[in-house]
């Protein structure tokens, strides 16, 4: 059996979504695939000369690309060589440029590091007068050897057709959706929950099977034909529906996780925009799902179930709040106070605690968004807002100035700061500095 | 006899029974310890010490797991981890779309944090009995930080504490 690929090459970048939808749609014409990340998919043809012709599957292809803009399709002994026949359509193979080595070096997804090596090869073959990938493949293979080392070899026998990379076989998992048909439900989230609950369970018994957590979910209503006319009336023809699609800031993997979080989410939706008539189904859907723990709960011990509510609090609360404001904090090489720490989304439970690198000490328990401005007048210093502390001691100065080395990357203001702690008579512990002879008070010891 | 009205109960003063070991948090600024599954309220000025307090609180109990939730948020997170607390220990929340109680009670109804620090919220009498209530249940120390006492209203508080600077140490009034 002679070994053949086909590459479909899309012009626009796919989601992870549709590419598997696409790939999904080309199983029927062979079983294997590979996906080259965001804009190709690449089917084995060479087992089924005697169903298809290659213009065929060449046609086949292209139609399926469709719905996802414009494509090219090449078939080729090896998938290097069918991905850049897709890339070059129009140029022929003696002439393809040294450029296309990058294509051949990333058939199933790029290296940044080979990347790196390629553009000094291609730096050093331009002054050697070979400007394609024809005349290099000209050269003798021991000198390419010597002089690229064992990276460059590869690529010719890439170029050649005697080599591939290792196959990325598609396998497409059946979808996760449950659906439950309603009869003469009560208005109200309460009723919908209730129904809800048993579809989750089942879809949530479903992805623990595969050790996954639902990362995105669609909610989908299914509506009776309801005349507003003729009340009480059903009628017949085309299903109305409503669907939602939710994506979990934490992927969930219990049932007691995911239904706060619908129940908060659809009586917003629902209050804004109430159900125009009676439902006869409902149908969820794991749109996007994520490796999660498959372990069995462990009969003496809390940790999975400490686990679970903790991947439910903080899906429920990023819902609620936002998922950049329940955060843990983390360190950063900054010296500029304002940045000198990261908000992390939180990290799983079970994970080790580190110990911290900090190097800065003596700095305060709060600080300001922004420095707001003091005036100074003898001993006595003054806020905008009428606050006035007559100062007992100030300790200082610790200068804080400019990071030149990383000021033009995160274009950050130059800056010369001089900071005191300031403790006052009545109790306080400030944390002021000078810039520019202007005095600022940027938090407290408190 | 007649009997109190409820005004007059409320206004009773708490008779702190000395709490055994398992119902509260040693501390050393503290003799008797903070209760757990209970409200205390720690309040100060601001740079008066409140916060150092929680901060001396969870580097003596390096096994409380504490959640720390702020409307505005002004904890300088870099000067917790200056103080060799481990980052996963915390959880912040910045409570800017949805009111600071109700995020409490989330916390204390995981069950998953032993310390839960409510910073510069302004609860009503019956938010706060509703939040001593949940604690009960978690057993877990809600700490209200404030710049001025509760006065009306403090009964579901079990404890109230005043801090000011005095030297280089603190002075706490109970």
């Amino acid at each position: 059996m002679k070994k053949r690929i086909a590459c479909l090459l899309l012009q626009n970048s796919l989601t992870p979504r549709e590419q598997e939808r696409l790939a999904r749609s080309c199983a029927y014409l062979s079983p294997m695939i590979a996906i080259r990340p965001t804009n190709a998919v690449f089917l084995e043809v060479g087992a089924m000369h005697n169903l298809y012709s290659e213009e065929c599957v060449s046609q086949q292809l292209l139609k399926l690309s469709r719905p996802f803009g414009s494509g090219s399709v090449a078939i080729a002994g090896s998938a290097s060589r069918a991905y850049v026949l897709a890339r070059y359509p129009h140029i022929m193979e003696s002439e393809w440029p040294l450029e296309a080595l990058f294509d051949l070096a990333a058939t199933f997804g790029s290296d940044p590091e080979l990347d790196k090596k390629i553009t000094k090869m291609i730096e050093s073959l331009a002054p050697l007068g070979i400007f394609n990938l024809h005349q290099l493949n000209q050269l003798p293979k021991q000198t390419l050897a010597s002089r690229f080392g064992a990276d460059a070899l590869e690529l010719i026998d890439r170029l050649r057709g005697t080599i591939d990379p290792p196959w990325p076989a598609f396998r497409a998992q059946e979808p996760i959706s449950e659906r439950a048909e309603i009869e003469g439900i009560e208005p109200g989230i309460e009723p919908l929950l209730f129904v809800m609950r048993g579809v989750l369970d089942k879809i949530m018994n479903r992805l623990a099977a595969r050790a996954e957590r639902a990362a995105a979910l669609k909610i989908e209503f299914e509506m009776v034909r309801w005349n507003m006319g003729q009340m009480n009336k059903k009628i017949h023809g085309k299903v109305r529906t409503r669907e939602w699609l939710l994506p979990l800031p934490v992927p969930q993997g219990s049932t007691s996780g995911v239904l706060p979080i619908l129940r908060d989410y659809l009586a917003r939706q629902l209050e804004r925009r109430p159900l125009e008539a009676p439902l006869q189904a409902i149908r969820i859907e794991v749109l996007e799902s994520t490796p999660g723990g498959g372990s069995q709960p462990h009969f003496f011990e809390k940790r999975e179930q400490e686990s679970e509510s903790w991947q439910a609090l903080i899906g429920r609360l990023c819902q609620e709040l936002g998922p950049e404001n329940v955060f843990q904090a983390q360190t950063q090489e900054r010296y500029l106070p304002e940045i000198a720490w990261s908000r992390e989304l939180p990290h799983a439970l079970d994970r080790p605690q580190t110990r911290n690198t900090t190097r800065h000490f003596g700095r305060p328990s709060r600080l300001l968004k922004e420095p707001e401005a003091l005036s100074k007048i003898g001993n006595l210093i003054s806020h905008q807002n009428g606050t006035r502390w007559e100062v007992q001691e100030w300790l200082g100065p610790e200068r804080i100035s400019n990071e030149w080395w990383a000021a033009k990357e995160t274009a950050t203001k130059e800056f010369e700061r001089d900071y005191f702690k300031v403790s006052t008579k009545s109790g306080e512990l400030l944390w002021v500095y000078l810039n520019q002879a202007k005095l600022f008070l940027h938090g407290f010891f408190d | 006899m007649s009997k109190a009205t409820l005004a007059q109960l409320k206004a009773l003063p708490i008779m702190a029974a000395p709490l055994i070991e398992s119902e509260r948090l040693s501390v050393s600024w503290c003799a008797q310890g903070l209760p757990r599954g209970a409200l205390v309220e720690i309040s100060s000025r601001e740079g008066g010490g409140k916060t150092e307090l929680v901060l001396k609180l969870l580097i003596e109990n390096p096994e409380l797991r504490a959640a720390w939730i702020e409307r505005d948020f002004t904890i300088y997170p870099y000067a917790v981890l200056e103080n060799e607390i481990s980052s996963e220990r915390i959880l912040y929340l910045e409570a800017k779309k949805k009111d600071p109680a109700w995020v409490a009670h989330q916390i204390l109804r995981s069950q998953l944090f032993s310390l839960v620090i409510l910073s510069h919220a302004s609860l009503a009498e019956n938010e706060l009995r509703r939040l001593q209530i949940a604690a009960k249940k978690s057993a877990a120390t809600v700490i209200l930080l404030a710049t001025t006492t509760t006065q009306q209203g403090h009964w579901p508080i079990s404890m109230q504490l005043e801090v000011s600077r005095a030297g280089d140490g603190f002075c706490i009034r109970f």
